[in-house]
């Protein structure tokens, strides 16, 4: 299954939820927010959102800013 | 946290929106050269409300967050930078808010890569979708009276005009303009951008800001905490210059010690002997 994750391809295999999707990519940032195909998912429903072929998936987190 | 001075100032909380606060500093913590100094400088300039920015994560490459050297008793801040219309600052405001650190936006909407000047008119449009879905919003603008108005009438819970180019440490270049917007707003004015050292915080304070916002002044300062601290003390001595309503500037030189003869107290000795 083909995904685009911050606007690089990335493959896996197999079903996933956005949950599992996060554990893999980025296991250690506590502070996510996440869009599937530009709608946001809270984190309380990330278990429940099963990732497809092609979803646009962005990830965003806090940085420094004035 | 106890603060001595904050508690002799005879001044009333800084309200903004549904809080109260005692600092009247706010700071940025972009540019930083170390994620310890942006805490240390925190701790030192006894803020209250902190500002960072949303970006996309670099999924090859684990950063530490900054979120974890912000203390969580501060109000978090969240800028829209990077957006260049309304619609991205909107997305972006949904996004730092779905994360659960609140609803506090600094909208901040640039699509000049040179001047990096806000775009007045896309940050109006922002402002009152925001406004209208619950936001806090403190919207960053270029220094004009009419569209300070307008933030006011969309729902700006404050507005903060610039004081000259962000990043630049100019000072106060657009001064007047802000005085003319202190004098006309009911809201709170944080001036933000471009001021560079404690004495022009100062400044902007006593001509009556209610608050000041720093960042690259204090991040790339050699010594950050302590910069950060000179900049706490400066919008206090700013402040309290503003509520103590400073005298008028006056043209001729105008004595503070007796004006008579040190000993022959009926000759005008002074008078006389400038006289050549």
């Amino acid at each position: 299954m083909e995904v685009i994750i911050n606007g690089k391809i990335k493959l896996f295999k197999g079903e996933r939820t956005l949950k599992d999707l996060l554990c893999e990519v980025c296991p250690k940032n506590k502070h996510l927010i996440t869009e599937v195909n530009e709608t946001i998912v809270k984190s309380a429903d990330w278990e429940k959102t099963f990732i497809r072929e092609g979803d646009q998936i962005e990830l965003v987190t806090f940085v420094g800013g004035g | 946290m106890k603060n001595s001075l904050h508690s002799n100032i005879p001044d009333t909380p800084f309200q903004l929106g549904p809080k109260s606060f005692k600092s009247r500093l706010l700071l940025g913590t972009g540019k930083f050269k170390s994620k310890a100094d942006v805490q240390a400088a925190i701790n030192a300039s006894k803020t209250e409300i902190v500002t960072v920015a949303l970006r996309r994560i670099d999924i090859d490459r684990h950063e530490e967050n900054i979120l974890e050297h912000i203390p969580r008793s501060v109000t978090l801040l969240t800028n829209t930078s990077g957006a260049r219309d309304a619609k991205e600052a909107i997305r972006l405001a949904r996004l730092a808010r779905a994360s659960g650190y609140g609803d506090w936006i600094k909208i901040e909407v640039i699509n000049d890569s040179k001047y990096l000047l806000p775009d007045n008119n896309e940050t109006i449009k922002a402002t009152k979708i925001l406004a209208e879905e619950g936001f806090i919003v403190l919207p960053y603008m270029y220094p004009d009276l009419y569209a300070a108005r307008k933030l006011v009438e969309v729902g700006a819970t404050a507005v903060m005009p610039l004081g000259s180019f962000i990043g630049s440490n100019q000072g106060l270049k657009a001064k007047e303009f802000i005085k003319v917007i202190i004098q006309e707003m009911d809201i709170p004015v944080i001036v933000d951008a471009g001021i560079g050292s404690p004495s022009q915080a100062a400044e902007a304070m006593e001509m009556g800001a209610d608050a000041i916002l720093v960042n690259t002044a204090v991040a790339t300062a050699e010594q950050p905490a302590h910069i950060a601290q000179a900049f706490s003390l400066a919008v206090q001595a700013g402040r309290l210059g503003f509520l103590s309503q400073l005298p008028h500037k006056i043209e001729q030189a105008n004595a503070s010690s007796p004006l008579t003869g040190f000993l022959y107290e009926n000759e005008e000795t002074i008078h006389h002997n400038s006289k050549h």
